[in-house]
């Protein structure tokens, strides 16, 4: 498709293989979770349901909450902030301030919208707070894997983001050196060996080279963004103060006005803002609350048929309609524009259900293209017995993965009520069955009966997840559909169907050789 | 009309003239020891064909972005299908 | 080879980094007075990606030049404009 020099198409493909060979394991790992917390909200409800859904994400009442909240703990928190959502339909409320020493302290509050409770708090530092919590522990620990890795601080960061370049090589390198990518666009020779291997993971990344353009390049924005990026910037332009970058960037423009004076009703707010743009409010921001320039911000849902959020400006003392800006930015902006553009382009959140499968499916995509290029890499070096290791390691990390998420998923869902160290508890069995799983994969005598294992495993587990999840306290299927809950009914649907699946396809399969002996075409030797 | 509903519409309509291109596709069909017939017209008509709803999403930037991605996948389907041992008519 | 791995390594990296960082400086503030900050953050991985794929594939001596000049350019107006600040 784009003619190269052989030398260069030979340094492309260097880039391309050993890019994946360094980085590919842990790269799948951060797209197949990834992939999973498109349905975070979803698999929020399944693992940690409210009685009630609530009928609006930020309903009436849930303001008044916060002043009760806001009555009760030291002033010092109510510099900033924040509520957003939680867990499934739950709600979290994080009031916090910038310490002197660089920290935040921090009150957490998960809150039941649909009965106007809050349901746990903790004090502490954020981030921390939020592995403190206990609910919702589930998806925490998801979306920690992807974006962090569960490495702390500023490494999980800085690693995901290599991941986001490594991805971004991958992408475009793979593009240059697939000289007929248009021609074999629907091309799945079936002979088996490593023609097969090679066109199936030709085929999955030529459908997928935009989606893995576009989620490399936005997840290394986000990753990037927030470790180095800011920071940066904030000392080169602000002199260091990414407090006040982050004021310019989110907060309406207030004249400093550190009188005391009550906030406004929040509630009026809150529906003067869905009454005005017809969209729902999604989250809410308050600087300065119990001062005279106090200002608050209703965040909103994008309307039907548009990309990008926005929100509205009030002045929190006066109650004050300020004016309709974008999410980011005081006025619009080519800036705030493409940064705002950045979250439903790598969320998939922008249409609802028909996104979020979409993207789901592009990241399953994606998870499947880096998994079979490392088994074709390996297939390719079956020969060398020194690549044996790391033929076994895929199969480990590729199906281990999941089987060790779906066993985080199996512990969470038994322990009611959840502990408040449930993160830490998940991250000491996930570790425990990634080691449990790569000694079983490398004791085997090949990846091909490892995998079979692995596999059954994942099977089984699945089959058992929707009953566990019942016998641990969980909503049972009539209540969840009277609660207006479906997601639960669909992921134990889905629990029970594909786990069948894989029990029928995993018993009626002959033990796939991996080495298989057949002559290659030409073109496939390296 | 809501977003869904248009996108999944558009997703429909480049569905058919996705499959004929790889039902018809001459390297797919030369792996299987087939004479394609397709002419390059009919492939470009058949191209157009598909890419033909973004014209009428170029207002509605969410569904033009569902219709997107809806398209890659009913491809990427669309040959796994076709590459199915009951698809294949020599070996 | 190593000088290669190098430049596309750590060095393209830096280059990048600095640039996104002097950025800030050259580029206009913009209606909102964020656009010196955001599109930078942005276009970060895009910038890095084009050097990267320009440090793989140039030609060394060339390519170590431009990243070279990039780097030293926009650390000129970064240190140029901490000296300003120091200055106020």
């Amino acid at each position: 498709m784009i003619r190269l020099s052989q030398a260069r198409s030979k340094t492309l493909l260097a880039i391309h293989g050993w890019s994946a060979v360094a980085l590919g394991l842990l790269l799948y790992a951060v797209i197949v979770t990834g992939t999973l917390a498109v349905f975070e909200d979803a698999i929020g409800v399944w693992a940690d349901p409210m009685p009630l859904a609530p009928v609006e994400e930020i309903p009436n009442g849930t303001g008044a909450l916060m002043a009760d909240i806001a009555e009760r703990i030291d002033a010092a928190y109510l510099d900033e902030v924040f509520l957003f959502s939680g867990t499934g339909e739950h709600l979290r409320a994080l009031f916090h301030y910038h310490g002197d020493d660089g920290t935040e302290p921090a009150m957490l509050f998960l809150i039941d919208p649909a009965q106007q409770r809050v349901v746990r708090e903790v004090e502490g530092l954020s981030p921390d707070v939020f592995r403190q919590l206990g609910v919702g522990a589930l998806r925490d620990f998801l979306v920690d894997l992807h974006v962090n890795l569960l490495l702390p601080g500023r490494w999980g960061l800085l690693a995901t983001g290599v991941l986001g370049f490594a991805m971004l090589v991958a992408a475009v390198s793979g593009l240059l050196i697939h000289r007929h990518l248009l021609k074999e666009l629907f091309t799945l020779r079936r002979k088996g060996g490593l023609l097969t291997a090679r066109d199936r993971h030709a085929l999955a990344g030529s459908w997928n080279l935009p989606f893995a353009f576009l989620l490399s390049f936005t997840g290394a924005f986000f990753s990037f963004g927030g470790a180095i990026g800011l920071p940066a910037i904030a000392y080169v332009a602000f002199g260091g103060d990414v407090e006040t970058v982050s004021e310019e960037l989110l907060a309406p423009i207030m004249a400093e006005d550190d009188r005391p004076s009550p906030l406004a009703d929040i509630d009026a707010m809150i529906q003067d803002a869905a009454r005005r743009t017809g969209a729902e409010p999604s989250s809410l921001q308050i600087h300065h609350w119990g001062r005279a320039d106090a200002s608050l911000l209703v965040g909103l849902n994008n309307r039907d048929g548009e990309l990008l959020p926005s929100a509205v400006a009030y002045a929190g003392a006066s109650g004050e309609f300020l004016g309709l800006r974008p999410a980011l930015g005081n006025a619009p902006s080519l800036g705030g524009d493409l940064v705002s553009l950045m979250s439903p382009l790598h969320f998939g959140n922008f249409a609802g259900i028909a996104s979020k499968i979409l993207w789901f499916a592009m990241g399953f995509a994606s998870a499947y293209v880096a998994l079979t290029g490392l088994m074709l890499w390996t297939r390719r070096r079956q020969a060398e017995p020194g690549w044996r290791w790391l033929e076994k390691l895929t199969v480990i990390v590729g199906y281990g993965l999941p089987l060790a998420l779906l066993i985080n998923a199996a512990v969470y869902v038994t322990r009611r009520p959840v502990p408040s160290a449930a993160f830490y508890d998940l991250l000491s069995v996930f570790l425990a069955a990634m080691a449990l799983t790569a000694f079983y994969g490398f004791a085997q005598r090949d990846a091909a009966r490892s995998r079979r294992g692995i596999l059954r495993a994942m099977a089984l587990v699945m089959l058992a997840l929707p009953a566990a999840r019942y016998w641990g306290g969980g909503l049972g299927w009539q209540a969840a559909i009277s609660g207006g809950l479906p997601a639960v009914l669909t992921i134990d649907g889905l629990l029970l169907v594909s786990g069948a699946w894989l029990l029928w396809t995993q018993r009626r399969a002959p033990a796939p050789a991996m080495l298989e002996t057949e002559s290659e075409p030409e073109a496939l030797k390296s | 009309m809501s977003t869904e509903l248009l996108a999944g519409l558009a997703i429909a309509f480049s569905a058919l003239p996705l499959l004929l291109l790889a039902i018809r596709d001459p390297k797919r069909l030369r792996s299987r020891r087939q004479r394609s017939q397709a002419t390059v017209l009919e492939r470009r008509c058949l191209a157009i064909a598909v890419a033909l709803p973004l014209v009428f999403l170029l207002g509605n930037a969410a569904a033009a972005l569902i219709w997107l991605s809806g398209v890659f996948v009913t491809g990427w389907f669309c040959a796994l299908w076709l590459a199915t041992p009951a698809h294949s008519e020599s070996q | 080879m190593w000088p290669r791995w190098l430049l596309a390594g750590p060095l393209c990296f830096l280059c990048a980094f600095v640039m996104m960082a002097g950025a800030s400086i050259w580029l206009p503030e913009g209606p909102a007075r964020i656009d010196n900050v955001a599109i930078p953050l942005v276009l970060f991985p895009a910038v890095w990606g084009v050097l990267f794929f320009y440090s793989c594939l140039g030609r060394l001596g060339r390519t170590y030049l431009v990243v070279g000049a990039l780097t030293v350019a926009h650390l000129i107006l970064i240190v140029w404009q901490l000296m300003l600040r120091g200055a106020a």
